[in-house]
């Protein structure tokens, strides 16, 4: 049993682990500019089932893979600009947009696909270029470790400089602070001159783009073809792992690589003969206990910092009174 | 103003609504008998529905009033489907394992005919008005065990499975009885994607897989059994497709599909409508479950197109006829997850 398990733990399980989370980092890395700015996005689903498909179609007319990506980002630019358009300008209900670009998105791929394409289900073709894997030089001749971290398409790479791009952007840049005041405290931000409409809006368009290239990475980036439906809630795992990561990037990073194990892990802990129902529901149990855990924790150490500060207060005022008595 | 717009829109939506229902109204006019195939998924998985589709196509050629309605997998809409079909149709044909209120819908259209397909009801004589299309996907499963097990170097053979049901677990006990058979030496690893379409998912199962050394995997998951089939170059494994023949509806793949096991849905429903219009009270087997096996054709093996270069030796494909006609005969039983 135990040589079973150990025998799980192969290079692939690790392959399979960056491929799960790329996707989901990527969404991820916009729903958590959203989710500074104070918006409640979720349509990313949505926005990477349409940047997957732009980036499918695009990749397909020009026979370029880079044509697809930019088609992927220029779209999610336009549906960012529409989801803060409802929800910033006309303070729609960001859960209705939300919806309704999911629907939308489901939908409308659909219908393109076969009115447009007839193709229905999995769009498959030669014509479809995909994003070429890279090997990187040096790190891919380190046994093992080079095999795990080498070899994947340039989004992959990409994912891990925007955590700490996106990082930087949020915590070093006026920008970012902007954004984060924006969600915080809008008022004091208009106060300071600044208007927080164009930061949400800057927050939403940012989001499209990160979301069209997670679909562009999910169509381009490993198979080559569009699914109707292929997001397969991608979107809702990004958000549950920018919540669960509370919208910090390495730790949202951190969420989404977990989540993409557990997915990997759940897959071949079935060759052992856990049931597959089970397995598939690995992923989503552990993020709901892991949720609970955080909101815990989180409670408790708002408790004990309002504990300790009630002391030193209460310390403060003693000290105030000693002289007096 | 607004007032004015708002009734000038009112009136041109319930004129449409009217033109639309006319329009329904002209269609049920033709000669032959209406049928109506109604899809829990949808079309595109290149396996399953798109041969109900075929079916349906062609009983629409031979003079039948025939088409499909897709419900895209939304539950709301599978009894409002089935009624909407049964309210035009003769026959209607539920397709998918969603459907299993096809027999309350059945019960409210006493004159009309129900066929479910590759789903038994439980307590089927209860309905003599609906007949159940059951597979032997197992006997088909079999022969392309049969090929695997004979063409596996790595004595490994796959099986990925989208979820963990009794239709699809028939189709792996088939699969796993005829590779041992085939090679007594060969081990079959499987592996359920959880999801029909998530086509990502399926290559990471192939991975997952070939991990485990397998060089031949069967594809048992729609949608996202594809995945395996566009990785197989990487992975350096050889596929088997399903219910269609996957060398012809994939054919810039057909390089890494060995054979296809056949599940004709389209042929069973074509067979068991056409022999209904031709008699509709002998043929009709009403309350009780219509067997599609190998006899028929309905389950079997397939090897490509006739333009193809078939991947299979020939001496392994002599092999199967001999199969064929014990199964048949009833001389070889082959295991079953039903």
């Amino acid at each position: 049993m135990w040589d079973q398990i150990t025998a799980l733990f192969t290079v692939g399980l690790f392959q399979n682990t960056i491929r799960n989370a790329t996707p989901v980092v990527l969404a991820a890395m916009g729903g958590l500019f959203t989710e500074h700015a104070g918006i409640m996005n979720i349509g990313m689903d949505g926005m990477i089932l349409i940047g997957a498909f732009v980036a499918v179609v695009f990749s397909f007319l020009f026979a370029s893979a880079p044509m697809g990506v930019l088609f992927a980002v220029i779209i999610g630019i336009a549906i960012g600009l529409f989801f803060a358009l409802f929800v910033v300008k006309l303070k729609a209900d960001e859960f209705v947009i939300g919806t309704t670009v999911n629907i939308f998105a489901g939908g409308v791929t659909v219908y393109l696909l076969r009115s447009v394409f007839h193709q229905v289900g999995t769009w498959v073709s030669k014509d479809i270029k995909g994003l070429a894997p890279i090997d990187i030089p040096i790190l891919k001749d380190i046994p093992v470790i080079g095999e795990v971290l080498s070899g994947y398409s340039l989004f992959v790479y990409l994912s891990w400089v925007f955590v700490i791009l996106v990082w930087i952007f949020l915590y070093r840049t006026p920008y970012g602070f902007w954004i984060r005041a924006a969600g915080e405290h809008p008022s004091a931000l208009e106060t300071a001159g600044i208007d927080p409409v164009r930061m949400k809006f800057l927050a939403s368009v940012l989001c499209g783009i990160f979301c069209g290239l997670a679909g562009a990475h999910l169509s381009l980036g490993y198979l080559n073809c569009f699914t109707e439906g292929m997001s397969a809630s991608r979107g809702f795992i990004a958000f549950a792992c920018v919540v669960f990561g509370m919208a910090n990037p390495p730790k949202v990073f951190g969420a989404a690589l977990l989540f993409g194990f557990l997915q990997a892990l759940g897959l071949r802990l079935q060759s052992v003969g856990v049931p597959s129902d089970l397995t598939a529901a690995v992923p989503y149990l552990t993020t709901v206990l892991m949720l609970v855990y955080i909101t815990v924790s989180a409670n408790t150490k708002k408790r004990n910092r309002a504990k300790k500060e009630m002391k030193a207060e209460e310390a403060e005022t003693a000290e105030l009174a000693e002289p007096s008595a | 103003m607004k007032k004015i717009i708002s009734l000038a829109l009112a009136v041109v939506m319930v004129l449409s609504m009217g033109m639309f229902m006319t329009g329904c109204g002209g269609d049920t006019e033709s000669d032959g008998l209406v049928v109506k195939a109604v899809l829990s998924t949808n079309l595109g998985d290149k396996s399953f529905n798109d041969s109900a589709k075929l079916g349906i196509d062609n009983l629409a050629a031979a003079g039948f009033d025939a088409s499909v309605v897709e419900c895209n997998a939304n539950a709301d809409l599978f009894e409002q489907n089935l009624r909407s079909a049964a309210d035009v149709a003769d026959i209607i044909v539920g397709v998918g394992s969603e459907l299993d209120m096809i027999g309350t819908v059945a019960n409210d259209y006493p004159d009309k005919k129900f066929v479910w397909v590759d789903n038994v009801m439980d307590d089927l004589e209860k309905y003599p008005n609906l007949t159940c299309i059951s597979y032997k996907q197992n006997e088909g499963s079999y022969l392309v065990g049969w090929v695997a097990g004979k063409m596996t170097e790595s004595n490994v053979v796959g099986f990925i499975g989208g979820m963990d049901i009794p239709v699809i677990n028939d189709f792996y006990a088939g699969y796993a009885q005829g590779a041992k058979d085939a090679n007594p030496d060969v081990k079959v690893v499987k592996n359920y994607t959880g999801d029909w379409s998530d086509t990502n998912l399926g290559a990471e199962c192939g991975q997952a897989l070939a991990a485990q050394g397998a060089d031949i995997i069967f594809c048992c998951g729609g949608g996202s059994g594809t995945g395996a089939i566009l990785k197989a170059e990487e992975l350096g494994i050889k596929c088997i497709g399903v219910d269609q023949d996957m060398r012809i509806t994939m054919p810039d793949y057909a390089d890494y599909i060995i054979c296809s096991m056949i599940k004709d849905v389209g042929l069973s429903i074509e067979g068991l409508v056409t022999k209904v219009a031709e008699d509709p009270e002998a043929n009709w087997t009403g309350g009780e479950v219509f067997y599609a096996g190998m006899g028929d054709n309905y389950v079997g093996a397939a090897f490509g197109g006739p333009d193809q270069e078939v991947l299979v030796p020939q001496e392994i494909i002599d092999e199967l006829d001999p199969i064929k006609e014990k199964v048949v005969a009833g001389e070889l039983v082959v295991d079953t997850a039903l």
